[in-house]
């Protein structure tokens, strides 16, 4: 193995290892694993990274005001406007959304409530966007699979996304919304309705008759979303005081294309975001959540898929990863607070923090091809390869092995953890 | 961001995806000295394609009277105004035709990949707003009839109009700002589509299109657009026998104002030398017709004669530098072009090649202090196995009516 | 109040109102407009003579429009700066 250059933290060496590729053993005997998870745990919920579900008998609510979501504990989630890759918002805003997890031994349901001054379900007219709140998954996860790419998933990392829809919501509480609903004043037309292209090529979206107002959908990279039966992924959203009130719920098996849901196989990483109608936020325009992990209460579940933020970068020091980020020239591609003009070619890590898992944003830095980002503008076409260049293993004499690295290990961990403060 | 050839703008330019090219683009010329406005084009279109629920709104085909009329309202005032302020006293073509502006692909801010704008509702609600209609008049009687009988108001000042359908673009904006890559440019004919499935209704390419032709469907909740009738133009619509057609909108022109056709692209998007396929002729020969606004740097691919009884800068601006030659070529057209000219409205089929058979000297007259000479030559034009169309010639009847039927309908 | 007897709303895109432009013209354009009328007609092997009637005639509103408002000498200065050059 190669020597790791002052190294001052064993914990850093294992990640920095295990990301480019070296193997690092860690024997422990069992007893100390199961310490070791509870640590990780406890680690994980300071970081506010941790959503306990509770496990209920009985069949899980549909109903956001049913009782039995008084078991629940309440997260606090906060969000930060998509604002790595275009289409993302012109203005950043901050919101927060409160989570609840329920369970038993074949469903898992999610109550999400968010704060929105208005209610937007109408998409009658070219000028309307509806509301809309949505959880993602890893189609499979576990102990050594890494975590998707955030924005949704990347190649051989697919993401299950539920999303519920307020036009959705009111198409089943009302019947469809078509233009002959939204226009009661037009002049009537004799016969059935003409031939509707989309309803005709079988979008999901024109389809008039619905059971669920919560959509399934799977995507690994921008631009491959697709809608995907689900059968009995359900839910339902009420609009009260300022605030949807939204569940979403499905047997722990998808039915179909999704992730499955997987009691005490550890723990189950999980994201959310919210559209606002209003401000005409759809696609990437939205609020985004980073990772974060549900453990599932009474169960001796491993932790070990989920590495703390402290334990990433113990040590650190984001003051000095600052101005590393700035003497490497980071900012000529990467818009970065207090920069000002920064960078427009790479993604605006203003908020990396706030999206993105300090084990990534390690691993991006290092191994910039690790996850590329399927955007235009972010890799080379011809190659595939992302147009980031990486200091990794970079010496100040390249023909000579011994001459000191460009960049340490100790100063990756320490642009890290300036990164991870940005939130 | 990837950097393209745009032959219209003489320069490399950004465009979020790879250089590609069709093998063939759909193109076409209007000729905006000889359009009446009639609308049969936007009519053909609405009850051949946009005659379903949540279509109402929607004119694939458009026909606005310049400079004040726009579907949407101020389309084209509104993008020139931000790219304007984008690029303040920079949107500017130099001496040698090369534009030294900023494309609203260059121009994009950057949570965007395109500069534009979503319209509201009310701004496609008036396909013409301010054309004529009978002023407004008082009325005592109860039918609500004009005491003094109704007038249509005198045209002053210079307009045209203008028509307008989806420019088939060599870069899109609507394909380049769709995040879910539901837009496609036809690799046989260059016809861009938007996948009914794949679509979301985002409506990116309602705010990233310049030209504002992809429009959202309310019933089907997706966007949809102009689709160049591509039935007509494979010759796979039972009407053509198999033998590619122009589209509804131009086959329908009563004016004969449209000639639509295929052009053949070299690998790097420019044109295949084609000296007598009508197209080839009119924009890279004669040079007679020119793309709408190319310095949005899409490449658009309806070509048009410029109105030529309007102001130069006014015409600079939505045409580009070639204004002025292009009139040139137009008021006192060669020999040739007014020969390829009689190919507009003669049949619904492509021509893809013409020939001409010299005709006699038809006169002789002086414009501008110069011998202006007519021939009746014959043109001929033939589809794509080569096999004849039609003929025409050059002269045509001319009949005055008498000072007595003046007014007749 | 019905409909005809509503005042011109300028923001009410639904009124089917016209609006009758009063665009500035300058005297240059207005020159073009009328040289491109008389050009055209001489391009289809037109007399002076029969040019100067579509002028003349009431029904021919274009051309006759600008007889009216700049008089016959304009329309014979025009006519022979286009035949001439």
């Amino acid at each position: 193995m190669r020597p790791n250059t002052g190294l001052s933290s064993v914990a850093g060496a294992a990640t920095i290892a295990a990301l480019v590729g070296f193997v690092f053993f860690s024997v422990s005997p069992a007893t100390r694993a199961r310490a070791a998870d509870n640590t990780r745990l406890d680690q994980l919920e300071k970081a506010g990274d941790l959503l306990r579900a509770h496990k209920v008998d009985g069949v899980l609510p549909t109903d956001p005001d049913d009782a039995k979501w008084a078991a629940a504990s309440e997260h606090e989630v906060p969000l930060v406007s998509q604002f790595a890759v275009a289409p993302s918002a012109a203005k950043l805003t901050r919101s927060q959304i409160s989570v609840r997890a329920l369970y038993n031994d074949s469903e898992f349901a999610l109550l999400v409530v968010a704060a929105d001054a208005t209610k937007n379900d109408d998409v009658s007219t070219a000028g309307h966007f509806a509301d809309a709140i949505a959880v993602g998954f890893p189609t499979d996860y576990g102990e050594g699979i890494p975590l998707p790419y955030i924005g949704m998933g990347n190649e051989g990392r697919p993401v299950n996304v539920w999303q519920w829809k307020a036009a959705w919501q009111t198409d089943i509480d009302s019947g469809y919304r078509g233009v002959t609903e939204a226009y009661a004043n037009r002049i009537p037309r004799a016969g059935p309705i003409n031939y509707v292209a989309g309803k005709a090529a079988g979008s999901p979206l024109s389809q008039t008759s619905r059971t669920s107002p919560v959509e399934n959908l799977v995507a690994e990279g921008f631009g491959t979303l697709t809608s995907t039966p689900s059968a009995k992924l359900d839910g339902k959203g009420i609009y009260k005081d300022g605030a949807w009130r939204v569940v979403m719920k499905r047997p722990l098996k998808p039915n179909g294309v999704g992730a499955r849901i997987r009691v005490g196989a550890g723990l189950l990483p999980i994201t959310f975001a919210v559209w606002d109608g209003a401000a005409a936020e759809r696609n990437g325009m939205k609020g985004l959540t980073r990772w974060r992990f549900v453990v599932f209460s009474g169960e001796n579940a491993s932790a070990k898929q989920a590495t703390p933020a402290s334990t990433v970068l113990a040590g650190a020091d984001p003051a000095k990863g600052k101005s590393l980020v700035a003497a490497l020239g980071c900012t000529s591609c990467h818009a970065l607070p207090g920069v000002a003009s920064g960078g427009i070619v790479g993604p605006d890590l203003s908020y990396a923090g706030a999206i993105h898992r300090p084990e990534y944003l390690l691993e991006s830095i290092i191994k910039p091809n690790a996850i590329v980002v399927p955007a235009p503008g972010y890799f080379d076409p011809t190659s595939g390869l992302s147009t980031m260049p990486s200091f990794y293993n970079m010496r100040a004499d390249e023909d000579d092995p011994d001459s000191p690295l460009i960049v340490t290990d100790d100063d990756f961990r320490d642009m890290t953890s300036y990164l991870w403060s940005l939130r | 961001m990837a950097e393209v050839y745009n032959w219209q703008l003489g320069r490399n330019m950004e465009y979020p995806y790879e250089e590609h090219h069709s093998k063939r683009q759909f193109a076409a010329v209007f000729n905006t000295n000889r359009c009446i406005a009639c609308q049969t084009c936007s009519m053909a279109c609405k009850s051949t394609w946009t005659f379903s629920e949540g279509q109402e709104y929607m004119w694939w085909n458009n026909v606005e009277s310049k400079p004040y009329g726009g579907y949407p309202a101020n389309w084209d005032s509104k993008i020139l105004s931000q790219l304007a302020e984008a690029d303040p006293d920079g949107q500017k073509w130099s001496e040698d035709g090369t534009f030294d502006g900023k494309t609203i692909f260059e121009a994009a801010p950057k949570n965007e990949r395109v500069l534009g704008y979503l319209p509201t509702n009310a701004e496609w609600r008036t396909p013409n707003l301010y054309e004529d209609t009978s002023t407004k008049y008082k009325s005592s009687g109860k039918l609500g009839l004009a005491d003094g009988g109704a007038e249509l108001p005198a045209h002053k000042a210079w307009f045209f109009y203008l028509q307008r359908i989806c420019n088939h673009c060599s870069y899109p904006a609507c394909a380049a700002a769709c995040p879910r890559n539901a837009i496609y440019k036809r690799p046989e004919d260059g016809i861009v589509l938007i996948d009914q499935e794949r679509c979301r209704g985002y409506r990116k390419c309602m705010e990233a299109c310049p030209y504002k032709k992809p429009m959202y469907n309310a019933q089907s909740r997706v966007s949809e657009k102009c689709i160049g009738c591509y039935p007509r133009v494979e010759g796979s619509d039972p009407l053509t026998n198999g033998h590619p057609m122009e589209t509804r909108c131009m086959t329908a022109c009563v004016g004969q104002i449209r000639l639509q056709g295929l052009v053949d692209l070299n690998e790097d998007g420019s044109w295949k030398e084609d000296r007598h396929n009508p197209l080839y002729h009119m924009v890279k020969v004669a040079k007679v017709a020119l793309p709408l606004y190319p310095q949005f740097g899409t490449e658009p691919n309806i070509y048009y004669i410029p109105p030529r009884w309007v102001p130069r800068e006014y015409l600079t601006q939505m045409f580009g530098p070639g204004v002025e030659e292009a009139i040139n070529a137009y008021r006192a057209p060669s020999r040739e072009l007014l020969a390829v000219m009689q190919l507009f409205r003669r049949s619904q089929e492509i021509v893809f090649r013409y020939e001409i058979e010299e005709g006699p000297k038809a006169y002789e007259t002086k414009v501008r202090g110069e011998k202006f000479t007519m021939y009746n030559d014959t043109v001929i034009a033939y589809r794509e196995n080569g096999e004849e169309i039609f003929r025409t010639e050059v002269e045509e009847p001319v009949i005055v009516r008498p000072p007595e039927r003046s007014n007749a309908i | 109040m019905s409909g005809h007897d509503k005042e011109f709303d300028a923001d009410d895109p639904m009124a089917l109102v016209p609006a009758v432009m009063d665009v500035p013209m300058d005297e240059a354009s207005y020159r073009q407009m009328a040289e491109t009328f008389v050009e055209e007609y001489m391009l289809l092997g037109y007399s002076d003579e029969k040019i100067v009637g579509l002028f003349r005639n009431p029904f021919y509103r274009a051309t006759h429009e600008i007889l009216k408002t700049k008089g016959e000498a304009y329309v014979m200065d025009l006519i022979e700066e286009i035949r001439n050059g």
